[in-house]
């Protein structure tokens, strides 16, 4: 996870991974939407393959890169955890009280 | 495109539970209920632009902006975690949280979101948090489980 978020560190490299999140592209097309150089670009993509975050895939002459799902998706695993963690408290915690209230409310009759 | 998209910027979680939702309701919006389940000292203002704060322990604290408050249905805030180390930062993100009623059980749905510019907006060194935050979030900070036995009359 290190070193996908040195990755991330990277404004460039930022855009690079929502420009390639849900259309898979090619390094020309990829390099057309920055001012930096071609070679700069094929740079940063290298980083972001190495750290897990993009896939790339050879069509023909062309090398096509998408945003890899398993590197962003440490994250998510975390907070599913988190949340399953406390929901599962707030179940326990509402269901006791809501059998304490119908143990009061039998005993009062009110 | 004939990949799925692979959604890794949000994630849905949700449980069933035999309650009212107005009772579930409670659990979410009073600060004091909310430390049954959240945190240890929670502030949750039921209005657009109010504040969301849940000190998870000492070093760990959720913060945000309340949304949207719908009476017994939904409640919507901007959640992260204080402190410049952690990858989601206060505000960055968004949770909503549902209630559905039918036969007098609720079902809870939550909904995070907005997950990508949370992550951006952060440089590194998450490992050390998401540690202290697992330790914190599995019980670290639980305690005793209060409703799991009643005390007994000594």
């Amino acid at each position: 996870m290190e070193a996908a978020l040195k990755a991330m560190s990277d404004p460039t490299r930022r855009e690079i991974l929502q420009l390639v999140q849900h259309e898979e592209l090619a390094a020309g097309a990829i390099a057309s939407n920055f001012t930096v150089s071609r070679p700069a670009i094929s740079q940063h993509l290298a980083v972001l393959k190495s750290a897990g975050l993009i896939d790339e895939r050879r069509s023909g002459v062309k090398r096509l890169y998408r945003t890899k799902v398993e590197g962003m998706a440490e994250l998510k695993a975390f907070l599913e955890m988190f949340w399953d963690v406390r929901l599962s408290r707030l179940k326990a915690a509402v269901e006791a009280d809501t059998k304490k209230k119908e143990t009061c409310d039998d005993n009062t009759k009110s | 495109m004939t990949t799925p998209k692979a959604d890794t910027t949000s994630l849905t979680r949700q449980i069933s539970i035999d309650a009212p939702a107005a009772t579930v309701f409670k659990y979410l919006i009073d600060p004091e209920l909310m430390c049954t389940w959240m945190g240890q000292a929670c502030v949750f203002e039921p209005f657009e632009g109010g504040e969301y704060r849940c000190e998870i322990n000492e070093n760990i604290v959720a913060g945000g902006k309340v949304l949207e408050v719908v009476q017994d249905q939904k409640i919507v805030y901007t959640f992260g975690w204080e402190g410049g180390e952690n990858p989601v930062t206060v505000g960055s993100s968004k949770v909503e949280i549902t209630l559905e009623e039918s036969n007098g059980s609720t079902l809870v749905k939550l909904f995070h979101s907005e997950l990508v510019a949370a992550v951006e907006e952060h440089g590194g060194g998450w490992d050390h948090y998401l540690a202290r935050l697992a330790t914190a979030a599995t019980g670290g900070d639980a305690g005793p489980d209060p409703v799991a036995n009643p005390p007994a009359d000594a």
